[in-house]
């Protein structure tokens, strides 16, 4: 908008400026003609001309990151929201999976007194191995069926001795500029239209961390964003 | 002589009003008629008729053989002018002379400029800025330039001051006179261009009321001049078309279909007998009431 | 008395250079009207996600619709304008008929449509540069003309098709604006109106049909052959509107 702005602004001043001048140096009374709307018309095709061969010079070829298509993936988004039940999170695709050795007790610490930006499950096993099994599964980021979720960094959960700390979430900001041809102009040329009037479709899915405990591993700490897993 | 314009029982009019009812005149090539008229009698439809402009309701209206509604032929030999001849606002004056100079096939461009030198137009400026008595000037300038063969000027004179009316029709007679073309031209200050004129068309009451030269027009009627019973001894009450006192002696408006005796007779008793002006016979024609705008106040 | 006796298409050729220079503000107007659909090209198409507090996505789509929908606007403003009352005196200022008059009014709305569609495929790359200066990294998802060089000659012949088309429908209203004593273009809104409800309450969807009977061709000879037609009815209602109508009325 900035951008923009400062074009516009810069044209109309740009214009006002030569018109003062205009009428200053030749010293004849400045009269907008045909011959004047026609300059300037053409003038106008032949700037845009410029910068047509400009940009075919500098970037003759059209490219498209190759964000991956994930057109099944809304099916497992609850959006806004975090996974309500353990058997909805998609464990496909772990990020990484982890084993801790843990006496008899785990201590929680988050990093932050709010919500990490991931849901942390925990479910007991039947047995007491003292192994504590961490699965951690990708968050989701989608944008009308691009997965954007590789893009995202992680901050893992630290572990040590009986303790485990749970950071923040670092803050995923991504910038996505394209440019896309008009349908009208694209009706007949067989290319693709990217409809924009259909608008933006997204959704989301936090990092899942899911902790595999020992039958009868006693926890404690800070529980407030933990959920446990009764079944 | 080639006839320009020819009129045969043409009626115009707009839903239940009519302007003309069945008009009929011919107007022969290279003469300078006046056509004059009381307001609202349809001096301009008319003129806009031969223009091409507006089409007859019924009857045969040619234009060069032609019936000017949409013709090309009438619409290149022709030029309309009155004040409110509308030009592109955006242009300027030089602008449209180079217009005029690609449309009119006998456009005098060094005339035109010499013109607009003269009453001091800037051909650089826009129309939109000119006063309505320079746009008028400018108008006029463009229909003397055009010379086509046929010139119609519509009251042209509409905001010129006094001494650019003068220098327009002295502009107008020498050009005329040096290239003959049909020139039809209308104003409300009759008295102003019957020096010009050659004929008169006068439109009176849905119809064709006189149309001859200048001169049968002034010789239409006669003023009389002296004492009223004196007068009266000679000519009836039924005769006087209008009256004006000055003092002890009226002046009387008669038609003049006086006998040389009765003429002979009144100059012995003293009454002075003179011609009027072409102007004084067009009102005298047009009167609707005896008497005249004193008797109102009477 | 030698008379002229022009050739239509000598009067044609004359008229039109008369609009030409007359309507040149048209393209001073078209050029303004660019200048403010940048605005919409860059900003309008933008949106935000914001999912939680840790995330943010921005998507920027860079296109020239804005700029093909302001040209479109500007064409049908245009088409009223040249059948208006003062350009109709105006015409007749000078030696013309009324043929001549819409002929030249046809011809000066195809030049313009060239003229406008060749600006507007010229915007398409002119904006992509000045999105390549905007972004740091920019996705151009249309094929470029290096790439294409084909699809420009196909792109122009569209743009200049509902240019043209929008002209004519424009045209078309102006010439119903001078008659009934100028309500006349408000008759033809209503009566078209009538129309349109009509459709809409027996279920059918007149706008709808109307836009896509073009929008969803894919053919270009039945485009060309489609656009023709319209435009051909659309210019022979206008000059049927106004053959019998009086010039410098008032």
């Amino acid at each position: 908008m900035i951008f923009t702005t400062l074009l516009l602004s810069t044209l109309i001043i740009v214009l006002v400026i030569g018109i003062f001048f205009s009428s200053k140096l030749t010293g004849k009374f400045f009269n907008i003609t045909s011959k004047v709307h026609y300059t300037i018309a053409f003038s106008f095709i032949a700037l845009l001309f410029i910068m047509t061969i400009i940009v075919e010079v500098l970037f003759p070829s059209s490219e498209v990151r190759q964000l991956p298509l994930n057109e099944n993936a809304f099916d497992d988004v609850v959006i806004g929201s975090s996974a309500e039940k353990i058997d909805s999170i998609d464990e496909s695709e772990p990020v990484t999976k982890r084993t801790h050795e843990i006496e008899n007790q785990l201590t929680i610490y988050h990093d932050d007194a709010d919500y990490s930006g991931a849901d942390i499950w925990i479910e007991r096993k039947d047995v007491n191995d003292g192994i504590v099994e961490e699965y951690i599964t990708k968050p989701l980021y989608m944008v009308n069926n691009h997965d954007l979720s590789n893009e995202v960094d992680i901050a893992l959960p630290e572990w040590q001795g009986n303790a485990v700390t749970f950071s923040k979430q670092p803050t995923f900001e991504f910038n996505f500029a394209y440019y896309t041809g008009s349908f009208i102009l694209n009706q007949f040329t067989g290319e693709e239209n990217y409809d924009l009037f259909s608008g933006f479709s997204s959704g989301s899915r936090p990092m899942t961390i899911r902790l595999i405990v020992p039958k009868d591993l006693k926890i404690d700490g800070d529980l407030e964003y933990v959920s446990f897993d009764e079944d | 002589m080639m006839t320009i314009i020819e009129c045969k029982n043409v009626t115009k009019s707009y839903r239940s009003k009519t302007i003309f009812n069945e008009l009929n005149f011919t107007i022969k090539e290279n003469s300078l008629t006046g056509i004059i008229g009381r307001n609202g009698v349809g001096k301009t439809t008319l003129m806009k008729m031969i223009a091409g402009f507006v089409q007859e309701s019924s009857g045969s209206f040619e234009v060069f053989s032609e019936r000017p509604f949409n013709s090309l032929k009438v619409s290149s030999n022709s030029i309309f002018v009155d004040d409110l001849m509308p030009f592109p606002q955006s242009m300027t004056m030089n602008d449209i002379l180079n217009e005029c100079r690609r449309f009119y096939f006998r456009w005098d461009h060094d005339l035109a400029l010499r013109l607009m030198n003269y009453f001091s137009l800037h051909p650089q400026l826009k129309i939109r800025v000119l006063s309505k008595g320079k746009r008028s000037t400018f108008n006029a300038i463009i229909g003397i330039s055009s010379r086509s063969p046929l010139t119609i000027f519509d009251e042209p004179t509409t905001g010129m001051d006094a001494v650019v009316r003068k220098d327009f029709y002295r502009a107008l007679l020498k050009d005329y006179i040096a290239h003959p073309r049909t020139i039809l031209l209308s104003s409300h200050h009759v008295e102003e261009i019957e020096h010009l004129l050659e004929d008169v068309l006068l439109i009176d009451n849905h119809k064709v009321l006189f149309h001859d030269s200048i001169t049968a027009l002034q010789e239409t009627f006669l003023h009389i001049t002296g004492k009223e019973q004196l007068i009266l001894k000679h000519i009836s009450r039924e005769d006087i078309i209008a009256t004006k006192e000055t003092g002890p002696y009226v002046i009387l408006t008669v038609k003049n279909q006086l006998t040389d005796d009765t003429l002979e007779a009144m100059r012995k008793d003293n009454i002075r007998i003179s011609p009027i002006s072409a102007n004084e016979a067009y009102v005298a024609l047009t009167q609707r009431t005896k008497g005249g705008i004193d008797d109102v106040f009477k | 008395m030698y008379l002229n006796e022009p050739r239509q298409l000598d009067i044609l050729k004359q008229q039109l250079r008369f609009k030409l220079n007359s309507n040149a503000s048209a393209f001073t107007i078209l050029i303004a009207f660019q200048l403010f659909a940048l605005l919409f090209s860059f900003s309008s198409s933008s949106s935000s996600h914001y999912f939680d507090e840790t995330s943010y996505i921005s998507i920027n789509a860079v296109t020239s619709t804005p700029h093909i929908t302001f040209m479109i606007a500007w064409a049908f403003f245009i088409g009223v304008r040249l059948a208006n009352q003062s350009k109709w005196n105006e015409a007749f200022s000078f030696v013309s008929t009324r043929l001549t008059h819409h002929l030249s009014n046809l011809l000066f709305m195809l030049l313009a449509s060239f003229l406008a569609g060749f600006m507007v495929i010229l915007i398409g790359p002119a904006l992509r540069l000045l999105a390549n200066l905007r972004y740091e990294e920019i996705d151009t998802l249309t094929s470029t003309i290096t790439e294409a060089p084909l699809h420009l000659p196909l792109q122009f012949i569209t743009v200049v098709c509902y240019t043209l088309l929008l002209f004519m429908i424009g045209y078309m209203m102006g010439s119903f604006s001078q008659t009934l004593n100028g309500y006349g273009g408000l008759v033809m809104i209503f009566f078209l109106s009538i129309i349109f409800f009509i459709t809409f309450i027996l279920g059918f969807q007149m706008i709808g049909a109307s836009i896509l009977f073009l929008f969803n061709e894919s053919y270009l000879p039945f485009f060309l052959i489609k656009i023709i037609g319209l435009c051909t009815i659309l210019f022979a209602i206008s000059t049927l509107v106004t053959s019998h109508l009086e010039v410098r009325k008032s």
